[in-house]
């Protein structure tokens, strides 16, 4: 008999906790119910198939040399997580922590990346900072000359970042979930959120009303669709993002490399195909489509950096959608009004590698039904107090 | 070997195409190249490659079309004209008259392209654009031989087997996907394709008036569009092979009626 990653089940008509969204977040939010608190009624509700949005569509950058205090330790937790991913969820996740460099092309972007390495190793983050020469040992196909129009001055070189297999992530924590009782609901379609006097109630879908008390909302870019069945407006902005694979070639690129002046970024998987990935479209959409602007614009900014890679022929492009808040953090957040829902969203160009500790401190979250200290700072009402994470500076591109 | 390739920019089948009121709903749909027009580029290339020469792409259409062209010359074309007009409806017959007017006064000894478009699937256009210039055609070739600049020999795949047969140029020529398998871009490629020419025209500039465009310059009208209907669910049995086999076949029996 075939054994199934996860199962099919007939939906219940009502579950302890309905997370919408299965992504990375949901389900790994949905896992860490289950295995730390304890809560195993649950229903993941996907309107297409898990891993379908961001999930799916990112390029599976890792790391944790972030700029802000909340924004370092959270992500430094994630990444540890990461680091024992593979084991707990017993899944071949190919995580390959080989480095990751931050060019800098400008004293001021030098001064901008001094000052968050050494916030890094306050903090117990491992990052340097690379002269040129120093850069060119590590990589010697980059050009390090003064004739690109954007020559290199030095690098933040951060060693446990890395890429890992993005579909394995969402596969293994889907089958973690699953295994313990989790009911995973793919095709299915949130059409509104039930409140009663400030509680909520259930979660009706296109297959049947669900009673619940609790509801989180994991959704990235269609966050503010779920969020306004509930009368909260959210400081979110979607834009797309594009990203390219080009054909495999043998293995040269040893290291994460991204230019935030060049808006790029690329790491060679283990298939041996270069996975290059871009800032955000200039314009809010919800379209995933791929322009040839971006191949353009990419093809230049890439030849600057490996004039070596002229002859590399692109394989395929895609998109996917971005839910931009305006200091570059996440909203993990409880909402005071309607009691029993929780957002998750906010996830712009840097949710893939928060997603462990995402769904970490998002059960712990709607399990004791408190702010874990770790998140204290994501709430969604900074931006009317004013309490922003400013982490635009340590986005990987420019955006 | 001068060849000019007429390419057709159609909405991107991999993705998800939405008909509403009769009508293709344009708005988030990504266009792409018609994969067989992509085989035309791909072999035309192969052509100039071995006996020296350009390729020029031929495009027809509203702005995006630059979109289709630049991917060609990306690809390795040469050089591209492109017939800028929001075509509205233009049916084969509309293409192949405007496609001649462009050929008038022209240097080609080929003019390569798809068998037929990936949208309509009509396969009209380069017959038609064949008689319109007086010249031979051959449809669907799988392979080519022999390659001169004054003829060469084409392997056609007909129904029952291939035709081989040889060919005096100029002529028109209809590529069949088996032909090759088209290049991917190179980066460099790609931003080549930018600094290459690309030759606009409108209608006006072809002495082309209304009447002979879009709908007017048409022999046939598409009524509207119709989504196929979706497939029923299918049903999954599940458990041990000694179980669910008999079910599958009870299944089949009593509700697709097969006969055990």
């Amino acid at each position: 008999m075939t054994e199934r990653m996860w199962n099919n089940h007939e939906m219940r008509s009502s579950y302890d906790v309905v997370i919408i969204g299965g992504g990375a977040h949901g389900l790994a939010t949905a896992y860490y119910l289950a295995k730390n608190h304890g809560i195993t009624n649950i229903a993941v509700i996907e309107q297409k198939f898990i891993g379908y949005g961001g999930s799916g569509r990112n390029t599976a950058i890792l790391r944790s040399n972030y700029r802000t205090e909340e924004g370092i330790l959270f992500y430094d937790q994630s990444l540890k997580l990461y680091e024992d991913l593979a084991q707990e969820l017993d899944y071949n996740l190919m995580f390959s922590q080989q480095g990751h460099f931050t060019l800098g092309h400008s004293t001021a972007s030098m001064q901008a990346l001094t000052t968050r390495a050494a916030y890094n190793r306050a903090l117990g983050v491992n990052s340097t900072i690379l002269d040129p020469p120093e850069i060119k040992k590590m990589l010697p196909e980059i050009d390090i000359s003064n004739h690109p129009r954007y020559p290199i001055m030095g690098a933040l070189y951060h060693p446990p970042g890395g890429i890992i297999r993005h579909d394995a992530v969402v596969w293994s924590y889907a089958r973690g979930a699953d295994q313990r009782g989790v009911h995973i609901h793919q095709l299915t379609e949130v059409q509104d959120i039930l409140v009663e006097n400030g509680e909520v109630r259930g979660v009706k879908t296109n297959r049947g009303t669900i009673h619940c008390k609790q509801v989180v909302s994991c959704v990235a870019g269609w966050s503010s669709e779920i969020c306004k069945m509930v009368g909260i407006k959210l400081p979110l902005v979607t834009h797309p993002l594009q990203a390219l694979v080009t054909t495999d070639y043998k293995p040269w690129l040893h290291h994460v490399v991204v230019s935030s002046t060049l808006h790029i970024y690329l790491s060679q998987t283990d298939r041996g195909e270069l996975v290059c990935g871009n800032g955000i479209d200039h314009y809010p959409h919800y379209g995933m489509r791929s322009t040839l602007g971006f191949l353009e614009s990419y093809a230049a900014h890439l030849l600057e950096l490996f004039p070596i890679l002229h002859n590399v022929t692109v394989q395929r492009q895609w998109a996917g959608l971005c839910d931009m808040t305006p200091d570059y953090s996440p909203i993990i957040s409880m909402v005071d009004d309607v009691d029993g829902f929780y957002i998750n969203c906010g996830w712009g160009t840097w949710g893939f590698k928060g997603s462990p500790a995402s769904g970490w401190n998002t059960a712990q979250m709607v399990a004791e039904r408190k702010t874990p200290d770790m998140i204290a700072a994501f709430r969604h009402d900074r931006y009317v107090k004013n309490r922003l994470v400013g982490e635009k500076a340590a986005a990987s591109v420019g955006n | 070997m001068e060849i000019i390739v007429p390419i057709r920019q159609v909405p991107d089948v991999a993705l998800n195409i939405r008909v509403n009121e009769g009508k293709v709903v344009e708005d988030g749909v990504s266009f792409v190249i018609s994969s067989w027009d992509e085989t035309a580029i791909e072999g035309a290339l192969q052509m100039t490659e071995e006996l020296g020469g350009e390729v020029t792409l031929l495009g027809i259409g509203p702005e995006r079309v630059s979109e289709a062209l630049r991917k060609g010359l990306a690809m390795g074309a040469h050089k591209a004209i492109h017939v800028l007009y929001e075509e509205g409806q233009t049916d084969s017959f509309g293409y192949a008259k405007i496609m001649a007017k462009v050929m008038e006064g022209r240097n080609y000894d080929l003019i390569l392209t798809g068998k037929q478009a990936q949208d309509t699937d009509a396969g009209l256009t380069a017959s038609m654009l064949a008689e319109f210039l007086d010249l031979p055609q051959v449809t669907n070739i799988i392979r080519f031989s022999d390659l001169a600049v004054d003829g060469m020999t084409l392997y056609r795949k007909g129904d029952h087997g291939t035709e081989v047969i040889g060919i005096k140029l100029p002529a028109v020529v209809t590529v069949n996907d088996s032909l090759n398998e088209p290049r991917l871009a190179s980066m460099r490629g790609i931003m080549m394709a930018k600094k290459k020419p690309m030759e606009t025209l409108s209608p006006s500039d072809l002495g082309m008036g209304a009447e002979e465009l879009g709908l007017q310059g048409s022999m046939t009208e598409v009524l509207k569009f119709e989504k196929p209907e979706s497939r029923k669910e299918g049903e999954r049995f599940e458990g041990e092979e000694t179980e669910t086999v008999p079910m599958a076949i009870q299944k089949l029996v009593s509700e697709a009626k097969l006969a055990v």
